[in-house]
């Protein structure tokens, strides 16, 4: 099909009508700025070309003028190789009317619509397919290539009737549809797709069910337990509530009680006899000790009445000795006493001889001092003579010192001037000797003289020989030097008050005697009088004081040393004799003692003596008394061992302390059983009543019907759980395989697409590989490789690419026989000059399949567009 | 001297039959109550005064004190008739278990309990030996104490047991064991057993009456009771149906067109009777989708004149039929019923899955008459 001319009135914003007459067919182009009226052109011809005449929808009221009236459309196509005329009016008195412009019946109402189908070669109800369009909006905001009543499906119906080979799409689409919608009824929409609706509330329930029937197995294996349990504690009680087990704890606690009083008894017993034992022990340690106390009285007068005979012989025999030894002692006190006062007549003699021996001593000493102090007193004189030696000598070790190096100095001048002065040789010849001489000297023969200074020498008989030495600056210097050192020479010695060198060395060689003979003097001074002459003196002085205090030494009769043997000897004896004291004294003390003691001792034998005898005097017959209380401990002693046999008789029967704790024990076990079984059977009647009342609230409760039910209710829900899941399960692979055959569908639909679209890329964008997607939308691209999402494109290149798609799908339908014209309204608005150069050659190629109705504001842009320019006039309606 | 008793056994009062809708259930659970008054015409009509319940009079030891009331009038109300009840496994004679309830509840006069192992006269010189259980399973033989069981000379000895015979029966290992020569030891004119729930002859004075009330499928002969008659050394057992519901299994080929209309003829032939018939229908052979929805309109409506039916399907295979598959027009979905139809064929986990998918692919595409939804 192709358009051929366009009228419109009534329509939009057109006030009068409008035409575009003599399209091409081709590639045709409406230029022209906005608000020209190209996009109401559009929309009328969609309108009579889809839309049915009393069409009242939205796009159809969209047309209707701002001041009210009848859209009116006319199209004149050419379809087949003949023209004809669809004419439709919108809303008021809306009609169709398609008339043969070569000649021959119109058809109007419904016939037109069906004829028109048929001119278009389809049905009526879907051979709407007859323009595709593009929109700018529509090439930005969607990819669909066109956007019929029904969109996409028209589409696809369109290619299935035209591509026989692929038209089973449309039914699994259908069936996939309503397969995600039952499945979005059982299973979430998220990755991991859970149970929700009634699937979610089966599970829900089995789960419910899982944990009654888990909490009423659980209650029935607690019955079935407590029916075991009552079985038990049944059998416990009866054995234990026995008669014969009842009858063997009493009898246990009987003997034990019949064993622990018999122990207890014969203990009683047991200590009665050991409390007469200890009588009876008792009373016969009282006989014997009175028989024994008897017997010892008259033993003990017997033994008193010697000892005091004895002691009284014994003091007799002392008295003598004590007398001597009295005697001793007087003599050698006095003895003691001469000796002493020999003593004190030596001491006093003593003294005398010991003062005259100090004033000896001291005359000694006062001799010695005066001698130092002699000889201190001429070597501080010495001394002093020497000091007044030096003051006086001028001469020095540094003057000497001086001259000497002066000395030195000139006698090396005076060689260096020798030196340089001339020599004279003298040779006489025989008989002339002396006949020269110099100053009256003569000069010897073979010997030499150095002339220094202008020297005459005398010849005899010939005259004088004038002879100066040469001269010179360094002898000048030298001479000069030797001059002044000479000068210092002289002064040197003159200070020191001496001719020459020779006598000042021998001056200096005297200061250094006398500088030795002061040291000396010094030090002896030094040694002699430490602190000083004065101090010496001064002791000398005192030691001649003490000598004068002493007494006369003629007063002495003895020497010391004889006084001091003599009184030594006279101490010795005394000391003798005074030791000798103490020993007669020890006798007689020790003497003394042995008497006061035997003394004493046969006092109280005397005493114990009277009160025995005064005891003993009471008794008659002595003898007869011993064997009555000899008699009476005999019997004492027959009863105690009456007593001890029936101890020992008690002891073997009573038990000791640890037997009768184990009889204690014993009896106290016997009784913890009994009390023990008492308390266990009371337990266990409370256990049995506490068992029998669950059992009766489980027979109430009918447990085995409870767990039948819900054994039942679970396998129920879980039958009805595995349905959903089932059925989830089915749904998901019917999908997948739906799915499967989909991809498979579309992909054999796309590819005829894709083909036709490439060529028209490779001149626009020629690195771009096109990824078509269901709904027959252009994807997304693979570029260098990479895929690029379309959002991400500039807008110019996704208007490019959507024109690209909808010339495809205009070649496609071209291809199967079907010529569809593409319109683009401003399609290309974003497109650079390079591109839209592309795009006319793109479009150009197109034209030369099908037609292309360009409607564009960019005038000077398409104006080198090799297309036929089309332009809006005022339609003249002839009818 | 003639003696005639009634033997039965396993009445299992208020058993619970969980996997029935509640109130199928009730009425199984009552039907158990009500054979009592069966079995007591049927001792009346034979003319025996006598009833030995061979062990497992009720179902469980935690009874509700009611049924176990209920089941005490129903035995009272029987006049003429002594009822001698013994402890089986499921209600054994043990602390707290059912016969505390039972004497707490009072027994009738017509009633004896027989929860020792001592000799009981029931009649003249006529000894019952009871063996009753203390536990739901023991290692010892509870009859062996019938061989010294003193008893007067002449006294005819009647056995009265629960317990499985060795060597005998498929039920499995057994929780007791009752050793049949017993009967000639201690000189047993007749030795009642229960716990097996079909009827059954051990030996000629040995007999497992049977439930007189089946309660499940795939028993033998269930619904009995004996009368049995001793004369001297003679002994006459006779077996009556007394159930009043019918436990019924079948199995049939359902790819075959006859069978399942044989079933059907079977039930039509039952009558109003058909409404005490639980009938388990074992399903094998292979049917296609299409077919099965068909054949299961078919059950449907013989379910409703059953009391109860039961499908086995574990033997029946679906499978999607060339049929099937070519029902559906569209290529492309045809083709993906293809890939499903392989997949439910293929060994795996995945079959039942994609014999599911498929069947919901036939719903969608206009071919099928599964359901639109899960």
């Amino acid at each position: 099909m192709k358009i051929k001319a366009i009228r419109l009135s009534e329509v939009g914003r057109f006030s009068e009508p409008v035409a575009i007459e003599d399209l091409s067919g081709g590639l045709d182009v409406l230029a022209g700025p906005n608000e020209l009226g190209k996009s109401t052109l559009l929309a009328g011809v969609k309108a009579a070309l889809f839309d049915k005449h009393n069409s009242k929808k939205k796009e159809i009221e969209a047309l209707r003028p701002y001041g009210g009236g009848a859209p009116l459309v006319e199209v004149d196509i050419e379809s087949g190789g003949r023209l004809w005329r669809l004419r439709k009016r919108f809303l008021s008195q809306p009609m169709v009317e398609l008339t043969p412009l070569a000649g021959g019946p119109s058809f109007r109402g419904p016939e037109a619509e069906i004829e028109f189908g048929r001119i278009l070669g389809t049905k009526e109800d879907d051979g709407r397919f007859a323009m595709l369009w593009l929109s700018q909006k529509d090439s930005i905001a969607s990819f669909l290539p066109d956007k019929v009543d029904g969109g996409i499906q028209s589409i696809e119906d369109a290619l299935a009737q035209e591509i026989t080979s692929v038209a089973e799409g449309n039914a699994v689409s259908s069936v996939q549809r309503e397969v995600r919608r039952q499945l979005g009824e059982l299973l979430s929409s998220h990755a991991t797709r859970r149970p929700i609706g009634e699937y979610r509330a089966a599970q829900a329930a089995h789960e419910v069910k899982r944990q009654a029937m888990a909490g009423v197995r659980t209650r029935h294996a607690a019955v079935t337990g407590l029916l075991d349990r009552l079985v038990v504690t049944r059998s416990d009680y009866e054995r234990l509530a026995s008669p014969e087990l009842t009858a063997g704890r009493q009898a246990r606690r009987e003997a034990a009680r019949s064993r622990l009083q018999d122990a207890k008894d014969a203990a009683a017993r047991r200590d009665a006899a050991a409390v007469s034992l200890r009588a009876a022990e008792s009373s016969l340690t009282q006989r014997r000790a009175a028989h024994e106390a008897f017997e010892a009285s008259r033993r003990e007068a017997q033994r008193l009445d010697g000892a005091i005979a004895e002691s009284e012989a014994q003091l007799s025999e002392l008295a003598g000795p004590l007398v001597e030894a009295d005697e001793a002692v007087r003599a050698t006190v006095a003895q003691i006493r001469i000796l002493r006062e020999s003593g004190e007549a030596l001491e006093s003699e003593r003294k005398g001889a010991a003062a005259a021996e100090t004033r000896t001593q001291a005359a000694r000493r006062i001799a010695d001092l005066t001698a130092s102090w002699r000889a201190a007193s001429e070597a501080r004189a010495q001394a002093e003579t020497a000091r007044t030696a030096l003051n006086a000598t001028k001469v020095t070790q540094s003057l000497v010192a001086t001259a000497g190096a002066h000395s030195r100095e000139i006698a090396v001048l005076r060689a260096q001037l020798a030196a340089s002065a001339p020599r004279i040789g003298v040779r006489y010849r025989p008989g002339a000797e002396g006949a020269m001489s110099i100053g009256g000297k003569a000069l010897e023969d073979g010997g030499w003289r150095l002339i220094t200074e202008p020297t005459p020498i005398e010849i005899a008989g010939i005259g004088q020989l004038r002879i100066e030495p040469g001269t010179s600056s360094d002898c000048d210097e030298i001479r000069a030097d030797l001059e002044a050192r000479e000068a210092a020479l002289e002064d040197l010695l003159q200070q020191a008050g001496v001719g020459d060198l020779a006598a000042l060395e021998a001056a200096l060689a005297e200061r250094r005697e006398i500088e030795r003979t002061l040291s000396d003097a010094t030090s002896k001074l030094a040694v002699l009088a430490t602190h000083g002459l004065e101090r010496l003196q001064a002791e000398l002085a005192r030691e001649q004081g003490k000598l004068a205090g002493t007494p006369d030494e003629d007063a002495l009769t003895r020497p010391l040393a004889e006084v001091d043997a003599e009184l030594a000897q006279i101490r010795k004896a005394h000391a003798k004799r005074v030791e000798q004291l103490d020993e007669e004294r020890q006798v007689v003390a020790r003497l003394r003692e042995s008497i006061a003691r035997l003394s004493a001792r046969r006092d109280g034998d005397r005493k114990r003596r009277e009160d025995i005898g005064a005891g003993l005097a009471r008794i008659e017959d002595l003898d007869a008394y011993a064997t009555a209380l000899a008699r009476q401990a005999e019997d004492a002693e027959s009863e105690a061992n009456a007593v001890r046999r029936t101890l020992t008789a008690w002891s073997e029967k009573a038990p000791d302390a640890q037997g009768l704790q184990a009889l204690e024990a014993e009896q106290a076990v016997a009784e913890a059983d009994i009390a023990n079984a008492d308390r266990k059977l009371q337990e266990l009647q409370l256990d049995i009543a506490n068992i029998e009342g669950q059992l009766e609230t489980a027979r109430n409760e009918d447990i085995e019907a409870r767990l039948a039910e819900a054994s039942a209710e679970l396998a129920a829900a879980a039958a009805e759980e595995k349905r959903f899941a089932d059925e989830a399960a089915a749904l998901t692979l019917l999908d997948r395989e739906l799915s499967a055959i989909e991809t498979s569908t579309r992909d054999r639909y796309l590819r005829p697409v894709i083909a036709r679209l490439q060529p028209y890329l490779d001149v626009l964008l020629p690195d771009v590989v096109p990824v078509l997607a269901g709904g027959f939308g252009l994807d997304r691209i693979v570029r260098n490789e990479r895929e690029e999402a379309l959002s991400r494109l500039s807008d110019g290149t996704q208007e490019q690419l959507a024109v690209l798609v909808r010339l495809a799908f205009a070649r496609l339908f071209s291809d199967v026989g079907r010529s569809v014209p593409v319109v683009l309204d401003d399609a290309l608005v974003y497109s650079d000059d390079a591109r839209i150069a592309r795009m006319f050659s793109v479009l150009e190629a197109a034209s030369t399949h099908h037609q292309v109705i360009v409607f564009t504001c960019r005038e000077t842009a398409f104006r080198g567009m090799r297309a036929r320019q089309l332009s809006l006039a005022p339609w003249h309606r002839t009818s | 001297m003639a003696f005639t008793l009634v033997h039965t056994a396993d009445w299992q009062i208020g058993k619970v039959f969980g996997r029935f809708e509640a109130e199928k259930a009730a009425v199984l659970r009552h039907a158990r109550l009500e054979a009592a008054t069966r079995i007591a015409d049927l001792a009346r009509s034979n003319g025996a005064g006598h009833v030995l319940v061979a062990g497992d009079v009720f179902d469980s030891e935690t009874l509700p004190r009611t049924l176990v009331l209920q089941a005490l009038q129903a035995l009272a109300a029987q006049s003429g008739i002594t009822w001698h009840l013994l402890p089986g496994n499921h209600d054994p004679a043990r602390p707290g278990g059912v016969w505390d309830t039972v004497a707490v509840a009072g027994v009738p006069t017509n009633v004896r309990l027989h929860l020792r192992p001592e000799p009981a006269e029931i009649a003249p010189g006529i000894y019952v030996l009871p063996a009753p259980l203390a536990a739901k399973a023991t290692s010892n033989d509870p009859t062996a104490w019938m061989a010294t069981a003193p008893t007067p000379a002449h006294a005819t000895r009647i056995g009265l047991a629960h317990g499985s015979v060795q060597g005998f029966g498929d039920e499995g290992d057994a929780a007791v064991y009752v050793d049949p020569a017993i009967t000639r030891r201690a000189g047993l004119a007749y030795l009642a057993l229960g716990d097996w729930h079909g009827t059954k002859r051990i030996a000629e004075r040995i007999w497992y009456s049977g439930t007189p009330e089946p309660d499940g499928f795939g028993q033998s002969d269930p619904g009995n009771a004996l009368v049995v008659r001793l004369d001297g050394t003679n002994v006459d057992v006779t077996s009556h149906a007394i159930a009043k519901f019918t436990w019924a299994e079948r199995r049939i080929d359902i790819s075959r067109d006859h069978a399942a209309s044989a079933i059907e003829t079977e039930v039509n032939a039952l009558g109003a009777r058909s409404f005490t018939h639980l009938l388990l229908l074992r399903l094998e052979g292979f049917l296609t989708l299409a077919e099965a929805d068909a054949s299961e309109a078919r059950f449907d409506q013989l379910r409703a004149r059953l009391f109860d039916l039961t499908l086995d399907r574990r033997g029946l295979s679906l499978q999607a039929s060339a049929s099937d598959v070519e029902s559906i027009a569209d290529p492309a979905l045809r083709s993906v019923a293809t890939r499903l139809q392989t997949m439910a064929e293929s060994p795996g986990g995945e079959g039942p899955i994609a014999l599911l998918a498929l069947k919901r692919l036939m719903a969608l595409s206009g071919s099928g008459s599964a359901d639109q939804k899960p």
